[in-house]
């Protein structure tokens, strides 16, 4: 979906790891060391998880105060005072105690997001690929009637009918997120099917939803947690683009896509309104984005 | 092969089906479907016959069937906004929609597919540092933040090229298309890059390299050819992605398409709007789909029926 974000099916397209290593070089040793990305995408989400965790301690201007004489102030690069470091937004509100109350609700739907989407995906990817026939049908079924439905779509929808908060975010997010879980998991649990611990555990009496889920569950963490990692940053994309249409979680909240939307208006006066939160979407997804591809790396060499 | 289409209708008619029923379920489970139209504090007897009008007092069933009924002759009553009816409001939107769909898939095309290739042929040099830091950052940066930059910049900043609207012709679906193509245009040139790096291991292009061709002629005779296929498929796939993205697009630079319409209709809670508006985007979406599959595997007679549900 992500996508200009609606190309990103969550949780797909890894080429994490081709060509890091040099086909023409002869006698390279394997690289042990952290790459570069890796490195960096580490850095920034724990600046992210610090920020979202802690931020309202270390920057103690409360982020809703209107200052309405001091509105639309330049950040500190462009002759602003220390006050406002980032400057602030058209109803004088601290645009760096914003970016980082935004951090929190960031960093939250993005995570619950991927667990709901997991849980849905990790379910019917057990039940299709354990049971087969009729089943992995509807399975089937379910996931073409998905790719026929962008999340936008799903959002407006969603919203249309159910209004804004924070469970249809999160309903919309899980609906269009499952189909990469339940892919991988569906075809692993096949492969597994007739493994000698399977066959084992049924001999001595464990019954179907038992062996699915105290034998081959655990046995996929891996591939379902490459996943997860990798749709963390879609899940914080798609929660800033919601937010910046409106269909977001709506009400006070403080997000990064509503300053976004909010700086707008004032993109020729005081472009730094809009432009600062989306540069804190941008460095949180690219961020994800490296961390979760050095994490596939890594479980792919293991 | 008429084996085989006949079956992706049948597969593309239950998708559809699928679709409908999701969008009747929505409604249907998110409460009172005339919360949002009637005023609170109505009578009781002016709520009935509201209900009655639109059918709501009748058995969720018999609505469901009703609702199938209607929608596969494409009617689904009167915008209650606008009092027209609400396919045609949204097809009326579809020209602009499709044009800058159309433009976004283009320039995607243009600029991943050299990126993908220049990066692949030789994995690790400067040429696929500039590629792969090019697919991370189009991944990376969300469309409305590319979108309102390339406005500072572009229109407000140089005054090339028209910030919103569509008064200015072509010349104003230059940004909105540039900022849709970002995300695609960075995955083909990831998906591709990673083709022509598996390709380029194979052995009939050691064949061909030992023959003595030049370098350009096998990549271009004997890997691309290769490489192009998952890349095409995708690019069917993308389509519908990228009319979801659409909507995004059009509400950063205020183009009057299907995206505004929705939103405007989310606003309003018209659910006849809605319900056009998910069931067109996702008839075009499968119908896209379904020409891409029948061009895939006439490329390529090995695609097969099969291959079909595992897709996505």
């Amino acid at each position: 979906m992500p996508q200009t974000l609606s190309g990103r099916i969550p949780g797909t397209a890894n080429d994490a790891g081709v060509g890091t290593a040099r086909p023409n070089r002869p006698r390279q040793l394997p690289r042990r060391r952290v790459p570069v990305t890796g490195a960096v995408g580490l850095a920034l989400v724990l600046l992210l998880v610090v920020l979202a965790s802690v931020g309202p301690i270390l920057v103690r201007t409360d982020p809703t105060a209107q200052d309405l004489l001091g509105r639309l102030a330049p950040p500190i690069w462009a002759g602003g005072v220390a006050d406002h470091p980032l400057g602030t937004d058209g109803l004088g509100q601290d645009t760096l105690a914003r970016v980082v109350a935004g951090a929190r609700v960031s960093l939250l739907i993005g995570l619950a997001a991927t667990v709901a989407a997991g849980t849905v995906g990790v379910a019917l990817g057990l039940v299709a690929g354990s049971v087969g026939g009729a089943m992995g049908a509807v399975v089937s079924w379910l996931t073409e009637v998905q790719l026929a439905l962008p999340f936008v779509v799903v959002a407006i929808a969603v919203t249309a009918t159910l209004g804004n908060g924070v469970g249809p975010v999160l309903l919309t997010l899980a609906l269009t997120g499952w189909v990469g879980y339940a892919r991988i998991v569906r075809l692993q649990t096949r492969a597994l099917r007739g493994a000698p611990f399977v066959d084992a555990a049924r001999s001595i009496g464990a019954g179907p939803g038992r062996v699915l889920l105290r034998h081959v569950l655990p046995n996929l963490a891996a591939p379902i947690a490459v996943v997860a990692s990798q749709q963390v940053a879609a899940m914080i994309l798609y929660e800033a683009a919601l937010s910046y249409l409106g269909l977001g979680v709506g009400g006070d909240t403080i997000t990064w896509g509503g300053m976004v939307a909010d700086g707008r208006d004032s993109l020729l006066a005081a472009p730094w309104v809009a432009t600062v939160p989306c540069v804190a979407v941008a460095l949180a997804v690219l961020g994800c984005n490296l961390l979760g591809d050095w994490a596939a790396e890594w479980v792919g060499r293991r | 092969m008429v084996r085989f289409l006949l079956l992706r209708l049948v597969s593309a008619v239950a998708v559809l089906l699928g679709v409908v029923t999701f969008t009747f379920a929505l409604v249907h489970l998110g409460g009172d479907p005339l919360a949002g139209v009637l005023p609170p504090g109505r009578p009781p007897e002016e709520v009935a016959a509201a209900r009655h009008r639109f059918g709501l007092d009748d058995p969720l069933p018999i609505q469901y069937a009703r609702f199938l009924g209607r929608a596969a002759r494409g009617e689904f009553g009167d915008s209650w906004t606008s009092r027209e009816p609400a396919l045609a409001a949204v097809v009326n939107r579809l020209p602009a929609t499709l044009a800058l769909t159309g433009a976004a898939v283009a320039l995607a095309l243009l600029v991943g597919v050299p990126l993908g290739v220049l990066g692949g042929v030789r994995p690790g040099g400067a040429r696929d540092g500039v590629a792969r830091g090019f697919a991370l950052l189009g991944q990376a940066v969300p469309s409305f933040a590319l979108g309102t930059a390339l406005i500072l910049v572009f229109a407000v900043r140089l005054e090339w090229l028209p910030a919103s609207g569509t008064e200015a012709g072509a010349r104003s679906v230059v940004l909105p298309a540039l900022t849709l193509a970002a995300y695609p245009a960075a995955t083909i040139a990831r998906l591709l890059r990673v083709s022509v790096i598996e390709v380029l291991a194979l052995d009939h292009v050691r064949t061909a390299r030992g023959k003595g061709l030049a370098e350009a002629a096998v990549v271009r005779g004997h890997v691309l050819r290769h490489a192009a296929l998952p890349t095409l498929a995708f690019v069917g796939v993308q389509f519908g992605f990228l009319l979801g993205g659409a909507v995004v697009v059009e509400s950063v630079f205020a183009y009057p398409g299907l995206g505004r319409l929705a939103l405007e209709a989310t606003e309003t809670r018209d659910l006849p709007a809605i319900q056009a508006f998910v069931v067109v985007l996702a008839a075009l979406i499968v119908g896209v789909n379904l020409a891409t599959d029948a061009l895939a595997r006439w490329l390529d007679p090995r695609v097969g029926i099969a291959s079909t549900g595992g897709r996505g």
